[in-house]
């Protein structure tokens, strides 16, 4: 029942999968070198883009991280039940979710800048590049940075209680590993790491949107060529 | 009214504003959230410390066993999507029943029924099969109407049965857990399959000329060869099956390890398929060339789209977190809540009107949205009008095959997306359109069948749960 005996469906279902995908980046090459304060604020962006690409390629590996993980995990555990003694190692499993963690949270400015998630394009597809920029500087920076300010504040709160500061806002030591959050189970990992990576993905998610604002301004004034806008070709598929 | 309760309602249409602008609908949570803790505290109905607990909150989402599930059920449907497994069944499954009117059509049900189980992967699915059975019904002269409807609406199983996106996210946001939502979706998703089955055989049968026979000319496999390819592509696909499910179901793995049993289980499967490809070709089978699918670029797009689905649902799981706080808060969870409970016939009441509800926003939404801003309204009024468990799992498979609607409504769902963008020319997006409505209809259905007997999602619930 194929039309043609010889054709590779899946290759060819994974090319379509992958235009649908991939975002399409409009404007790399500038048309002009920038100057003054537009070539300062590109490289800023580029700057903080460089950081975003690093931190993206580390999530894609950190997926495969967590399934070794896991993997040994189940591994122990029928080994653990086959010789009858107890080997289930606890710190691999908070490592596991812990992983996780990290992959998403250093994926943040990754999914900004991809624009993986979603958005309603009811009405969006129709609007002019500088619709867009509008709604996106205009809500960025009234509301969006502000929250990322609260985020990264009461993180870093959290954060830093979790390092050992004491409540009079004290830091004991540098060493921080000696007096940070331990576990409450006694074979567990550390708490203190994984609530600083709380804190970092925010930095980092805050960093992409100032990126994301620079581009937008570019859009505005008309430096489209600069802006490198991510655009879909298809809602990112989400399941 | 309370100026806290009137706050939390102009949110609410704040935010139902800036989504439908265009802003992205994670950052709209976020930042409707922050402008209402502002104008709350200069009311004076909201206290600006309280936001010192968002961290515990997010901290909850980090360390949060269930969520840990997410990766592995992605990376496992990511690697099965480019193991060449869906074109086999395709190919072995359509020859076997290809002879039948509507033959074609219920292989495609009963492939996109097995895929749903083993990944849960619609694109991919709906695109496979609009490659490779789209063209062989349009040439075999089926109506295009009921070819693209069978494939929209059996791809979009997977998210219907377990494991799945839909299910997992569904059964953190209600509280269930998600062994039992796995258990109590399987027959009500075995169900929607068999509506599907009975009507494209019953529409072949009536209609003459909807769903021919296969012709004999067009058998390319038969005898020997067809059995072994039977065999080789479906005793692979249900040992998985099988493997994931018994073992979260046994309650021996928790359903992030199944799910790393089920990444092993279809590494092992691409490799496999490579094998019993020569194994074939060495007994004359001309219809596949042998090819070896686990290169590295198939490692890292696996990687790439688990990455890209974490971060995805991770960031509005954050941002929808600080809404349904600042709703918490400012007093509108509770007096929606109160409002729902007393809409009149209790629970039945409830049930109907939030299913009213899930239906109309699905037109416009995807299951994401809806999952993030709707379940966090329901879920107060379920405990206050005294839901037990067992009605959680029953409303939240309603919610499930409702939200399987939104997918194949059109224009918008995204099923049709996939299948229009890789069907014939010769079918029409208007066909796309109108075949999913049938299935709408038999979803309907279901969804009907399912209200009125709660029973079948117990027993599926008493049948899987093997582990008490």
């Amino acid at each position: 029942m194929t039309d043609r005996p010889d054709r590779d469906v899946t290759e060819e279902a994974e090319e379509v999968l992958e235009h649908l995908e991939v975002a399409h980046h409009e404007g790399i090459d500038p048309i002009e070198p920038p100057r003054g304060v537009i070539k300062v604020l590109h490289a800023i962006r580029l700057g903080i883009e460089r950081v975003t690409s690093v931190t993206g390629s580390l999530s894609m590996v950190l997926a495969w991280v967590v399934f070794g993980l896991g993997l040994f995990n189940v591994i122990t555990r029928y080994v653990a039940r086959f010789i009858s003694r107890d080997i289930i190692v606890g710190q691999i499993f908070d490592l596991q979710w812990m992983t996780f963690g990290a992959l998403f949270l250093l994926g943040f400015n990754y999914g900004v800048r991809e624009e993986v998630n979603p958005r309603i394009d009811f009405w969006w597809a129709n609007f002019k590049p500088r619709t867009k920029a509008w709604i996106d500087l205009i809500l960025h920076v009234t509301l969006l940075l502000p929250f990322l300010w609260v985020a990264l504040a009461v993180t870093w709160n959290y954060a830093a209680t979790a390092l050992g500061r004491t409540f009079d806002n004290r830091w004991l030591t540098w060493r921080v590993w000696e007096v940070w959050e331990r576990s409450t189970d006694a074979d567990g990992l550390a708490r203190g790491p994984i609530k600083l990576l709380l804190f970092v993905g925010f930095v980092l998610f805050a960093s992409q949107i100032v990126a994301q604002v620079i581009k937008s301004g570019f859009v505005l004034i008309g430096r489209k060529d600069l802006a490198d806008m991510t655009s879909h070709v298809a809602p990112v598929r989400i399941e | 009214m309370d100026v806290g309760v009137f706050l939390s309602m102009v949110m609410f249409v704040v935010f139902i504003a800036m989504i439908l602008i265009g802003y992205n609908v994670a950052f709209s949570f976020a930042a409707t959230s922050l402008a209402f803790s502002f104008i709350g505290d200069m009311l004076g109905v909201f206290d600006p410390t309280r936001l010192s607990v968002l961290p515990n909150r997010w901290f909850g989402a980090v360390s949060d066993p269930n969520l840990l599930a997410i990766p592995f059920f992605v990376l496992m449907g990511a690697i099965l999507e480019r193991s060449g497994m869906a074109e086999r069944l395709l190919t072995a499954i359509g020859m076997l029943m290809g002879p039948l009117k509507g033959g074609v059509a219920a292989a495609v049900i009963i492939v996109g029924t097995l895929l749903a189980a083993a990944t849960g992967v619609v694109a991919a699915t709906v695109i496979v099969m609009g490659l490779l059975s789209l063209p062989a019904m349009v040439r075999l002269g089926y109506d295009h109407k009921l070819a693209t409807g069978v494939i929209v609406a059996s791809g979009t199983l997977a998210q219907m049965l377990p494991p799945s996106l839909v299910l997992i996210l569904l059964a953190q946001q209600m509280g269930v857990g998600i062994l039992g939502l796995f258990a109590g979706a399987l027959l009500p998703g075995l169900l929607m399959s068999g509506l599907y089955v009975l009507y494209a055989f019953g529409i072949s049968y009536a209609k003459p000329g909807t769903g021919p026979a296969m012709p004999k000319s067009e058998r390319s496999l038969t005898g020997g060869i067809l059995a072994l390819e039977v065999l080789f592509s479906v005793i692979p696909i249900l040992l998985l099956i099988v493997a994931v499910l018994v073992s979260i179901f046994l309650g021996i793995a928790t359903p992030s390890e199944s799910g790393a049993v089920g990444v092993a289980g279809a590494l092992l499967l691409a490799v496999g398929a490579y094998f019993t490809d020569k194994f074939l070709v060495a007994r004359g089978a001309t219809h596949i060339t042998p090819k070896w699918r686990l290169t590295y670029k198939t490692l890292k797009e696996a990687g790439r789209s688990t990455a890209n689905i974490s971060i995805l649902v991770m960031t509005l799981l954050f941002a929808s977190t600080f809404f349904s706080y600042m709703f918490l808060i400012l007093g509108g969870s509770d007096a929606t809540a109160n409002w729902l409970a007393n809409i009149g016939g209790g629970k039945t009441g409830f049930v109907v009107v939030s299913m009213i509800a899930v239906f109309l926003l699905g037109i416009n939404l995807e299951f994401l949205e809806i999952t993030f801003i709707v379940v966090p309204i329901f879920v107060p009024a379920m405990d206050l009008l005294g839901f037990t468990n067992a009605e959680k799992i029953w409303f939240t498979v309603l919610m499930a095959v409702n939200l399987n609607m939104a997918f194949i409504s059109p224009p918008v769902g995204f099923s049709l997306f996939y299948l229009q963008s890789v069907a014939p020319p010769e079918v029409k997006t208007a066909d796309i359109h109108k075949g999913a409505l049938p299935f709408m209809v038999l979803q309907g259905v279901a969804l009907t069948i399912l209200a009125f007997f709660p029973g079948i999602v117990q027993a599926s619930f008493d049948i899987f749960t093997l582990a008490e």
